[in-house]
């Protein structure tokens, strides 16, 4: 336990200190700030911000953590003093969770939404970043460096974050938007302004829906894991031939 | 002495490239063993195979009696590489502080500190690392290589491209840490080096261990037997026997200067793989 608490505040203290890192991370909240100058509304404010920082958390700054260490030469360092790729992923993941949720009360409160609504908030916004992070995790697999990271999580982003944004302009992304992770952030949305048939979405379905995310996404690193080692300097160590 | 490192017949390929060749090694405890060779010959292959980053595709190793690969290992190694992996945003202390922790080291604290004396690097631990010279980088990379007290050390190529005054404290410290009961393996491209620091070395040329034993016995084996005497009509060689010494000596005039011609480990190197070619 305390290796993990030693690498999860390294981590932590990464995501601070890394200029790519901390630019991604503050990246929702500065376009809050400026979404509130130009056009106050706390529902748009959440619906566009809230909604990027599940996205980039999981998709962006999570590879970027652990491909920091690949450009740092530090893997054969770790593998050397018994840090497996457990702990390895599992400190960054956690990383990424403390400091996303974070993200998430600075754009809740510069979004200005009712307070009352800030725990459930936080809660679909945990759920809907972790469905995602075994996909940021297999971005962080196959990126060189932080640049390849930015390249391939411009894709995955796009992907789970144009529905639910367009979904107030386009039905059809509406519907799409039910089934996806960023989906979830609906039941907070529905609650602070209700909108028929816009991202009605429940807290069981939501849930669920991030459960399927998740899994699927262990699953295909399962899948890849049995055709090649996912960080081979850090897992060298390990007793597999 | 007892063998703290055994490898039988260590062979290892990459692609069509043999790195690595039925090499057998020993190294005793409480020695300095160098591993000489240019670069290329198999020297940073060798070490990861016997420190549990790289697996062998033939023979057999045991440090310290296990399995390099054992978890148990790792806390009683110590291992130095080219690439420092050194976080340069942090300062020297909080990089020894991070691994302090992952080690599980108890009075953390003082260990560091009395690690960053032994480094003299004491009063430079609040500095961040990117601010550190080279050299100075290398000290942190040797301190964070010794902060958990590793009986057994291996050090892959510790002074290269490091200058001379630098170098030499980098060799003050191995010689101190051998003194304290550290058992020391070490790969070098400088043979001068290793004839310095080391008690037994083996020489690597493409894969193979071509030659291996102390440097003395190495320059006695491979000794051109001939002694010099330099009197004041010039110099004079003469071969390393009773009868044609005292010969030459009963001839010469005023002896200036009489010493014998021993080849540098260099020499024998060269001497070596050229009979191999």
């Amino acid at each position: 336990m305390k290796k993990m608490w030693t690498l999860l505040k390294k981590d932590i203290w990464t995501s601070f200190t890394d200029k790519t890192i901390l630019l991604m991370v503050l990246t929702p909240a500065i376009l809050a700030l400026i979404f509130r100058v130009v056009y106050f509304d706390p529902w748009m404010l959440l619906l566009t911000m809230a909604l990027f920082n599940i996205v980039l958390v999981p998709l962006t700054d999570y590879p970027l953590l652990l491909v920091e260490e690949k450009e740092r030469d530090t893997l054969s360092l770790l593998s050397r003093s018994g840090v497996s790729l457990a702990y390895f992923a599992l400190s960054k993941a956690g990383a990424c969770l403390v400091v996303g949720e974070l993200m998430a009360v600075v754009v809740f409160l510069i979004a200005g939404a009712d307070m009352s609504l800030l725990p459930e908030y936080l809660l679909v916004h945990l759920a809907g970043v972790t469905a995602l992070l075994p996909w940021g995790f297999l971005t962080g697999v196959y990126a060189k460096d932080q640049n390849s990271v930015n390249v391939y999580a411009a894709v995955s982003v796009v992907a789970v974050y144009v529905a639910p944004v367009f979904s107030y302009w386009n039905v059809a992304f509406g519907r799409l938007a039910e089934f996806l992770p960023t989906g979830i952030l609906g039941v907070v949305l529905k609650k602070l302004q209700p909108m028929e048939g816009f991202m009605d979405v429940s807290l069981v379905w939501g849930g669920a829906v991030c459960a399927v995310w998740f899994l699927a996404g262990i699953a295909s690193l399962f899948v890849i894991r049995k055709k090649r080692p996912f960080f081979p300097t850090l897992e060298a160590g390990t007793r597999q031939r | 002495m007892t063998n703290i490192v055994k490898a039988d017949q260590l062979t290892k390929t990459f692609g069509n490239v043999k790195a690595l060749d039925h090499c057998d090694l020993e190294i005793k405890k409480g020695e300095i063993f160098g591993y000489l060779g240019p670069s290329g010959a198999g020297k940073t292959t060798t070490i990861k195979l016997l420190t549990g980053q790289l697996h062998s595709d033939s023979g057999e190793v045991t440090v310290l009696g296990k399995d390099p690969f054992s978890p148990d290992i790792k806390k009683k190694i110590g291992i130095m590489s080219d690439m420092s992996g050194l976080y340069e945003k942090m300062t020297v202390y909080e990089n020894l502080d991070l691994f302090a922790d992952i080690y599980g080291i108890r009075d953390k604290k003082e260990k560091i500190r009395r690690t960053l004396e032994a480094v003299e690097l004491l009063d430079a631990a609040k500095k961040k690392v990117e601010k550190l010279s080279r050299g100075m980088k290398q000290r942190l990379v040797f301190a964070r290589t010794i902060l958990h007290d590793p009986g057994l050390l291996f050090l892959d190529e510790p002074t290269a491209n490091l200058d001379p005054a630098t170098a030499d404290e980098i060799r003050d410290l191995i010689r101190r840490l051998n003194r304290e009961g550290a058992t020391v393996f070490l790969t070098t491209h400088n043979m001068e080096e290793a004839d310095e620091l080391c008690h037994r070395v083996a020489l690597l040329n493409k894969g193979s261990i071509v030659e291996s034993g102390s440097p003395e016995e190495l320059k006695l084996k491979y000794s051109h037997k001939r002694v010099v005497i330099t009197t004041k009509e010039g110099k004079r060689e003469v071969p390393l026997e009773r009868e044609a010494l005292l010969e030459s000596l009963g001839q010469a005039g005023e002896v200036l200067i009489i010493h014998s011609e021993e080849p540098s480990l260099r020499d024998v190197f060269l001497t070596l793989t050229k009979e191999e070619q």
